[in-house]
């Protein structure tokens, strides 16, 4: 039969084009596969189930959002073509075709629109064989995404119910041909299979796992956040302006722990990334509140920087807001003011939450949170601890502060052209003025400018630089010039304020005599005790022991203290002496400024002044206000006054006891008394 | 992998070395001391100096950039001037350095910056300052110092 034989041969060139086709010879049919992947990606909007009258309202009252979602997607499931040949065919009757889709994702119209496809063909080949042109230019309606984009809408509308399904298919499909393919990976210039090799999600350069693995853990290792990027080096670059001249670099986004986890990165690990990474933030960040706990240290809850969640993949990277804030770097540092602008705020804003320890404080004083309406100072920065003021003191005669995040800086060597390891603002060593990124020698550059030509002044860093009239004064030397000055006003007004101190000791030390209770002319010794009053007894010998106890603790305190107050005075005698020294006191700007900065090439020395014996601290008010720079002094006469004095009160309390047990009043006895606070009362106000 | 890379490097610029470049290791054994001797190009001022260059990959290497120093003394203001003859541009610096980098795009690199100076970028401010002030005085000395130095 010359017609079969036709039919046989069609199906047999069918058959040799598409080998996968499934051909029936029996029954003249074929079934074709056609995978589905158009040149653009194909727009979808899926679209909230239609609930039984499908209006915007019914969804809503169901409680459902109605939020329609945009999805492009490239890989879509296969066609699946049946093409049967009837009897009369090609010469009377057209093929017989039948369009379906997995998943039926394709409109029934669309189908039909491509079945109607195939009679037509038949009509225009003169009814000869279409098998193949058929199949030919639905395959290219496939390419073309089926021209949806051409249809009303101008993108195809399905279920949200779908979406789930098609999106999982299409990655998979795309990892599948991912996975079968070979890559030349760029670091290990070996080539490996897809499988071992991982596609950046967002510019899709590939690199083979194990190179990407033993980089990223290395760079995690190091702290070096900003180094989790893609590793392509043309990646994240925009090509030259048009002028040529500026080379405009965009900052590149760093890698979203999602991708780290997908390249087989231990959970860990990229924890610490994204702990890194917002640690940095924050730090970088002079808005930042540090809780006063000196064991806790943490930085305050803030909506800016939320906590990292349980879950990485669901972390929200905020690469969009850095990259911003690079642009208009000088003036958002001139909006966001630092310690100064906490000085001004408002009472009611003054409230800070510890992220880790829960802890509440205020954010001007560092107390625990005293409610709004008390009235407190910033902490004296004059009241720290030794080595407090030792970081300091170093700080301030050896580092040049970043002059973005105030980041202290310290060159081990090199030219004094710095890049902040923290925010990545470029600097002068030696003025801490802003370089420009693009152009950062033309600082030196410019004659009659103090930096001219030092570009390579002190290459070989700070350390064992000799004393003298060329060493390193840091861009603080103007600071410091200032501290000189102030600390020399500082030493006067000290020495002032401890003959005011000693004054106002002597006049309190007066009132507490009148104040207590009052005098009484017999002394213990004296005091006959009636033999027959063992209660009166024993309860004098209790109150005894429990003034000696509280002397000791008087004493201890006062031993305690005693040589720190008199090295403080030796200190500052022998400043005098000597003349002015380097940073002697800290002013107050700077009490919460400084942070520590791990840096992981030692660049960076310093670190964040702890709260340390802040509560102690604030436990005492001025007694002449503020004190500048906390030059707080007890005189060793006054201390010693202050002690006779609570010997006496001690003893004529005592008396006074045995008096009224004498009339039995001894019941009357307040006893709070000799309660700690009172005890506590005497010691003389720093 | 870092030793792999750095032989397969050494094996690509062995069979195809990059223009002007001859390229062997200083020390017979050690992969992270390569040696390279460098024909200035032709059509820069340097034309005609054969340049020694050390360029030294650290254990890291690729994941942190090779140092790079000229043996040969240069007059250039992205040169410095001293015993090291340091060489810190682009692609070069740590902050910059990507892995796929190789040691061949570091040596057409440095052929680029021999023909065209990057006075805006110099570490030689001296050198650079006369570079866009008084070129002629720039080329005389960094002619002078090639037939001193470089033949």
């Amino acid at each position: 039969m010359a017609e079969d034989d036709e039919r046989v041969e069609e199906l047999g060139a069918l058959e040799a084009i598409f080998p996968e086709a499934k051909t029936d010879y029996n029954h003249f049919s074929a079934i074709l596969e056609l995978a589905v992947s158009p040149s653009q990606p194909l727009l979808i909007r899926f679209v909230p189930q239609a609930s039984s009258d499908g209006t915007y309202a019914h969804a809503c009252s169901n409680g459902v959002a109605h939020v329609e979602r945009d999805v492009r997607l490239s890989r879509l499931p296969a066609l699946l073509l049946e093409m049967s040949l009837p009897a009369g065919y090609p010469s009377d009757a057209p093929p017989k075709v039948h369009l379906t889709t997995n998943l039926d994702w394709l409109p029934a119209e669309k189908l039909q629109e491509l079945e109607a496809e195939a009679e037509k063909l038949w009509e225009d080949f003169g009814r000869g064989q279409t098998l193949y042109n058929f199949v030919d230019s639905v395959q290219q309606a496939a390419e073309r995404g089926f021209d949806l984009d051409q249809s009303a809408d101008g993108f195809l509308v399905l279920p949200s119910t779908a979406e789930q399904d098609l999106v999982a298919f299409d990655q998979a499909t795309e990892l599948a041909i991912f996975n079968t393919g070979t890559y030349d990976c760029g670091i290990c210039l070996e080539p490996k299979k897809g499988l071992s090799c991982y596609k950046m999600k967002d510019c899709g350069h590939v690199f083979c796992l194990q190179c990407l693995q033993d980089f990223y853990i290395n760079a995690i290792t190091e702290g070096d956040v900003s180094g989790i990027r893609c590793l392509d080096p043309g990646c994240g670059k925009e090509p030259p302006n048009a002028n040529g001249l500026k080379r405009k670099r965009k900052t590149e986004s760093t890698l979203h722990p999602r991708e780290l986890l997908a390249m087989g990165i231990e959970e860990a690990t990229v924890r610490r990334y994204v702990e890194m990474k917002r640690k940095k933030k924050l730090e970088s960040d002079k808005t930042t509140v540090w809780c006063p706990r000196t064991w806790c240290q943490s930085a305050a809850k803030s909506a800016k920087y939320p906590p990292i969640p349980t879950d990485l993949t669901e972390y929200v990277a905020d690469d969009a807001a850095d990259d911003e804030s690079d642009t208009d770097r000088t003036t958002i540092t001139e909006e966001t003011g630092g310690p100064t602008k906490i000085a001004s705020l408002d009472p009611t804003e003054r409230l800070a939450i510890c992220e880790k320890c829960t802890f509440a404080f205020c954010k001007m004083c560092y107390t625990g949170w005293h409610g709004q309406f008390a009235r407190c100072f910033p902490r004296d920065p004059g009241e720290l601890s030794k080595e407090e003021k030792a970081s300091y003191d170093y700080i301030r005669a050896n580092t040049s502060p970043c002059p973005t995040c105030d980041s202290p800086t310290q060159k081990t060597m090199g030219c004094n052209h710095m890049s902040c390891f923290q925010c990545k603002t470029h600097f002068c060593y030696l003025c801490s003025a802003w370089l420009d990124g693009a152009n950062p020698y033309q600082h030196f550059n410019k004659p009659g400018t103090p930096c001219f030509n030092m570009l390579w002044e002190r290459e070989e860093g700070d350390e064992g630089q000799a004393d003298g009239p060329g060493a390193f004064a840091g861009a603080r030397r103007w600071e410091q010039m200032a501290i000189e000055a102030a600390r020399e006003a500082d030493a006067r007004e000290a020495e002032e304020a401890a003959e005011a101190a000693q004054a106002a000791e002597n006049a309190l030390a007066v009132e507490h005599v009148v104040v207590a209770q009052e005098p009484v002319a017999v002394a213990l010794a004296q005091i006959n005790l009636d033999e027959d009053e063992p209660r009166v007894r024993a309860a004098a010998a209790q109150m005894i022991a429990r003034m000696r106890e509280a002397q000791i603790r008087l004493e201890e305190e006062l031993e305690q203290e005693e040589p720190h107050v008199r090295a403080a005075r030796e200190e500052r005698m022998a400043e005098v002496r000597r003349g002015p020294p380097l940073g002697q006191w800290v002013p107050a700007e700077h009490a919460w400024g400084v942070r520590r900065h791990e840096h992981p090439n030692g660049y960076v020395h310093g670190g964040r002044v702890p709260a340390e014996h802040a509560q102690a601290v604030r436990r005492h008010e001025h007694p002449n206000g503020h004190v500048n720079g906390g030059r707080v002094r007890r005189h060793p006469m006054a201390m010693a006054a202050a002690r006779r004095e609570e010997e006496e009160r001690q003893q004529m309390q005592l008396q006074r006891f045995l008096e009224m047990a004498e009339m039995d009043q001894e019941d009357d006895w307040d006893s709070d008394g000799l309660d700690e606070d009172d005890v506590r009362f005497v010691i003389p106000p720093r | 992998m870092a030793n792999k890379r750095i032989m397969k490097e050494y094996a690509e610029v062995t069979n195809n070395p990059p223009a002007g470049c001859k390229i062997s290791l200083e020390n017979e054994g050690d992969m992270n001391l390569w040696n390279v001797v460098m024909d200035a190009p032709s059509d820069s001022i340097y034309a005609g100096g054969h340049f020694k260059i050390v360029i030294k990959l650290p254990k890291e290497y690729p994941f942190k950039p090779p140092v790079l120093n000229f043996k040969t003394k240069l007059y250039h203001p992205n040169v410095t001037n001293d015993e090291n003859g340091s060489m810190c541009l682009g692609m070069l610096r740590p902050d910059e350095w990507k892995p796929p980098n190789k040691i061949a795009d570091v040596l057409k690199l440095v052929r680029t910056v021999l023909a065209a100076p990057q006075p805006d970028d110099a570490v030689e401010q001296g050198i650079a300052d006369q570079y866009k002030n008084d070129r002629k005085a720039f080329e005389k000395t960094a002619k002078d110092w090639v037939s001193k130095y470089a033949k």
